[in-house]
């Protein structure tokens, strides 16, 4: 069983174990509450069940014809490439990234959090120029500022400090 | 009728009219191109200014915005492949992939010449049906109204992917987030225990952003590369308006499906656009082309998405029961202006109607010759590398996100979507139907609980019910042997 | 930035003293509105409204908003803030929790909210009993049914096998006439799940349904022209709530007769007891629109407030405007608009009870 497979079940599984619990969590509920959720989550196991025997048939057709052709000419397009391993690898800096900005947005609000997350990112990774950098987090900021103003918007304010609130 | 048609012209275009269309257009394209922002942000910006209007010049800036949303919302989908509204994602299919291979540009040009011609043919076709509308919309009770949901959601689930059953089953995940929040005809807020943010289940604006946006930033950076595979990117606008002209009778079938869809209420403007892409792929010749890039795939959603904006008018005015979001508020500003929807639209404000009808076309106008001026420096947005766009992009849809409801479960819930989506993208899952069966959830609900209460089993023996059940179950067969024959074997 | 004030006051909690303190204090402070002490000069007061814009509560705050300006003093203008979630009671909490009493915001009740604080939903953190009344308009709505049925009067009703009305959900408006019937007794079907009243009456015209409800506006342009055509036939209307919490003819519809009047024409006696208790609760939930103020505003901006209305339902061109937008229906100015909604705020816990086997028998609902 090839990795890409492996994870493609345990993804189907989760969602199985999603569908049991809706299941159990809607045995409670009145009747015209729970007839959709029980008719759709059945549904979706049967089919499921249908569709995981369908992966692994495909799979195994794929490894048979030969691996050249799900190899890795075409890197992250959707190919066979399973995610953990080198996809995770050159992935992984950005969800970090986003966690931090996250984790920005917690402590100092979103419009700090925004400033730094953009220079920080256009310098470190998109290697632009110091100017180029100012000029596009400038814009971005006043861009944000005038949507705030004109459409009376409100943005995440943060929970120790947030220099716009 | 026509001596009124024409009052109603010398009315809107007075020049103090002309400006609050403008007005509205403005906003609309701003709303429309920022990805998580749609016509409601728009209304609310609009509404302020309404009261005690001029009631031809309000609506004319009410319609104005409304009308070009659905024109502009085509520069996410095409470029970075996330549904701008609702109504532009089977655009995404083939225009993103144009995108892809560097013919922005031209899928830009056909979309908006689509969307043009199909706005006009709207306005055109809402005009003559007016006074005939009425018993049109009657005939659809709820029994039909659920057969028409799952035709829909039938087509959506075949077209979108490889695999038929994974399109399906996409459709089932999307009802069952809808399921989160509050039931439609109980009081029972399902599965989301004490979460005052659950209850409203989550934004449909989130799910789009999470399900197509996240996955596509996160790849595009982890792979550091633009939008565009290939370097040179062609303007080919004179090569979309061609296309366009080319396929004149399908966008003029696109538009006429639009308007029909769109007047029927409940159905709903989400649909309107996979139908029509769906008829575009069974009337073409050579269907190889179809989610790779084929021209025809943006020109047919096109044309419908925007010509169901005249249709979808007509339950709005006729009937006072909104077609979507944006309809919703235009509701609320024309009772705001003193004028109640209703039968009365065509008689006692029957000026009011025309002026809806011309505001309607002069603005799909006046919004697509602004798009194409727009979409030369927009398009080159294609060939810049991620890492030089990505932060903009995450910050402008994080600001988006958390206008649905001012909490943080909003920036949560658009990155755990965003998570599930950039799962399901890469194993290969079609998205678009997760967001197709979210969208209609609640109107299949509706539909299911009051044929069933309503008429216990007998709906089932309806003719027209009968008639909807045999075209779905014919779609699925059709569906699935054409998608066998393309893939060699399932 | 508006969003600094609104955050302000984030863990400044009411204290339960506090609250019963302020509740205790309404019929006190609603008497002094003198005279205008200028508090809102030069400011800006918001409306914080709990739904997306465009609805009938939404629709009344703006009416309010475009209108009261000039009453409040020079350079005052007023803004409708709209933020929706979970049917109104999202905003309403944020009300509570997190708005500053700064007299800056009142809040707008409408049935969304109230409901669920009628029936003690968990999701709920406020009180408006807590809170201070500024104004109040209470709008009615008819009963209707197809002309089909045969029926001309509403005793007629009795005699029709199937009756069958479409409805929303238990708590939405359409509950009112939900509790009319279960006074009236009247035997019917209810089919629950329509999106909103808009869809009902469409249903109705359909034929899917047979029995209908509308409100005030919704019916005059919609349901009027097919009572006209002879497709509808109206029967009673739901009856307004006075300003001694007595109920009344609906001014929009002075020739119809209330379901009171059906009531004693059918029993030979006016309605009361704990089915009339629980009627008038929910339709005082139902139909009234509220502004409320927090109880630890300045006591000018509350003052002020009251008087701006007390001074515009004088003024004629002021009541002009209003009828054409909002019907012919009477402000109520602090403690006039306490009573009209007091049916429901001090609704008794037998009425309570009675709602709620009611409704579970009828519809196997769980209020």
């Amino acid at each position: 069983m090839s990795q890409r497979l492996r994870e493609e079940l345990l993804f189907m599984a989760v969602i199985v174990g999603l569908m049991i619990a809706a299941l159990y969590m809607s045995a409670g509920y009145p009747f015209n509450a729970r007839l959709m959720p029980q008719v759709v989550a059945i549904a979706v196991l049967v089919l499921l069940s249908v569709e995981g025997v369908l992966t692994v048939r495909r799979s195994r057709a794929s490894r048979a014809s030969g691996d050249a052709e799900a190899g890795g000419e075409h890197i992250g397009d959707t190919g066979n490439e399973p995610v953990w391993g080198a996809k995770f690898r050159r992935s992984a800096p950005y969800m970090a990234w986003l966690a931090a900005l996250y984790l920005g947005i917690y402590l100092i609000g979103l419009m700090a959090s925004a400033a730094i997350f953009t220079a920080a990112f256009c310098r470190l990774v998109g290697k632009m120029s110091w100017l180029a950098t100012l000029i596009g987090t400038a814009l971005l900021m006043a861009a944000l500022f005038g949507l705030t103003e004109a459409f009376n918007m409100r943005w995440p304010v943060g929970y120790f400090f947030d220099p716009f609130r | 009728m026509l001596a009124a048609a024409f009052d109603a012209l010398t009315l809107v275009l007075d020049p103090s009219r002309l400006v609050f269309m403008l007005l509205g257009i403005s906003v609309g394209l701003v709303v429309g191109i920022l990805p998580g922002l749609g016509g409601v942000v728009g209304m609310s910006l609009l509404l302020p200014f309404v009261y005690g209007m001029d009631p031809h010049a309000a609506t004319a800036m009410l319609i104005g915005m409304a009308a070009v949303i659905a024109t502009a919302d085509t520069f996410p989908s095409i470029l970075i492949g996330v549904p701008g509204s609702a109504g532009s994602q089977a655009t995404i299919l083939d225009g993103y992939p144009m995108a892809q291979q560097g013919k922005a540009g031209r899928a830009l040009s056909a979309a908006f010449s689509a969307s043009l011609i199909g706005g006009l043919v709207g306005a055109l076709v809402l005009f003559a049906i007016l006074p005939i509308a009425r018993p049109l919309v009657l005939a659809f009770q709820s029994p039909h109204l659920f057969m028409l949901t799952v035709l829909g959601l039938c087509v959506v689930g075949l077209l979108a992917g490889k695999y038929p059953f994974r399109g399906i089953l996409a459709t089932l995940l999307g009802i069952m987030i809808a399921m989160l929040g509050s039931a439609p005809s109980t009081v029972t807020f399902r599965f989301v225990g004490d979460s005052v943010y659950l209850m409203d289940g989550i934004p449909l604006a989130i799910l789009a952003m999470g399900l197509f946006a996240v996955p596509e930033i996160i790849d595009l950076l982890a792979d550091n590369r633009a939008v565009s595979k290939v370097k040179e990117v062609s303007s080919g606008w004179k090569d979309g308006v061609r296309d366009t002209f080319r396929n004149r009778w399908l966008v003029l079938r696109s538009a006429a499906l639009g308007v029909a869809v769109g007047a029927i209420p409940g159905l709903g403007g989400s649909v309107v656009d996979w139908l029509s892409y769906g008829q575009a792929v069974q009337s073409a010749k050579d269907k190889s082309g179809f989610g790779k890039g084929d021209v025809r795939g943006v020109i047919a959603p096109e044309s419908s998405n925007n010509a169901k904006e005249g249709g979808s008018l007509i339950p709005t005015m006729l009937f006072g029961i909104p077609g979507s979001g944006t309809t919703a508020v235009l509701l609320g500003g024309l009772i705001l202006l003193g004028i109640q929807p209703g039968p009365s639209m065509l008689t006692s404000d029957l000026s009011i109607t025309l002026t809806i009808v011309w505001t309607l076309a002069l603005a799909n106008v006046v919004g697509a010759f602004a798009c194409f001026l727009l979409s030369r420096p927009i398009a080159r947005l294609s060939t810049i590398p991620a890492s030089k766009f990505a932060p903009f992009l995450l910050i402008v849809m994080l600001v988006g996100a958390y206008q649905n409801t001012n909490q943080w479960g909003d920036l949560i819930a658009f990155i755990v979507i965003g998570m599930l989506g950039w799962l399901l993208k890469t194993y290969d899952w079609p998205r678009a139907p997760v967001l197709i069966g979210f969208v209609l959830a609640p109107s299949i609900e509706r539909y299911l609980t009051i044929s069933a209460s309503r008429y216990g089993w007998s709906w089932l023996a309806d003719p027209m019910v009968i008639v909807i059940g045999v075209l779905a179950v014919g779609v699925v067969v059709a569906g699935v042997r054409a998608k066998r024959k393309g893939l060699g074997e399932t | 930035m508006n969003n600094a004030r609104h955050h302000a006051s984030r863990f400044a909690r009411h204290s339960l003293s506090l609250a019963v303190a302020a509740g205790l204090t309404v019929g006190v402070a609603a008497n002094s509105h003198a005279e205008l002490t200028g508090f809102y000069e030069g400011e800006t007061l918001e409306i914080l409204t709990p739904w997306a814009p465009g609805g009938g509560a939404d629709t009344w705050g703006r009416f309010s908003a475009a209108t009261i300006g000039p009453f409040l003093g020079d350079d005052v203008s007023v803004q409708v803030i709209n933020r929706p979630g979970a049917g109104g009671v999202q905003g309403t909490n944020e009300f509570e929790l997190r708005t500053a009493s700064d007299g800056m915001t009142v809040m707008l009740q409408s049935a969304g909210q109230v409901f669920p604080f009628m029936y003690g939903s968990g999701a709920v953190r406020y009180d408006f009993r807590d809170y201070e009344p500024i104004v109040a308009m209470a709008q009615g709505g008819v009963i209707y049914a197809r002309a089909d049925l045969g029926v001309e009067e509403p005793l007629d009703l009795w005699d029709v096998d199937e009756l069958i009305y479409g409805e929303v959900s238990p708590q939405a408006i359409g509950s009112m006439a939900l509790a009319a019937f279960a006074l009236l007794d009247l035997p019917h079907d209810a089919i629950f799940g329509y999106e909103s009243r808009g869809p009902t009456r469409l249903a109705l015209e359909q034929g899917e349904t047979n029995l209908d409800f509308q409100t005030t506006s919704a019916y005059v342009s919609n349901v009027e022209p097919l009572v006209e055509e002879g497709t509808a036939v109206p029967l009673f209307s739901l009856g307004i709530i006075d300003t001694d919490g007595e109920l009344v003819r609906d001014p929009a519809f002075p020739d119809m007769p209330t379901v009171a009047e059906v009531y004693e024409e059918r029993h030979g006696e006016a309605p009361s007891g704990v089915a009339w208790d629980a009627y008038r609760a929910v339709l005082s939930a139902g139909s009234i629109k509220m502004l409320w103020a927090k109880a630890d505003a300045p006591e000018d901006s509350i003052n002020d407030l009251r008087y701006a209305f007390e001074q515009a339902r004088q003024d004629e061109d002021f009541i002009a405007e209003s009828e054409e937008a909002n019907g012919p229906y009477e402000w109520l100015v602090g403690d006039d608009a306490y009573t009209a909604m007091s049916a429901t705020l001090e609704i008794s816990d037998e009425a309570l009870d009675y709602l709620r086997a009611t409704f579970k028998e009828r519809y196997d609902a769980d209020l």
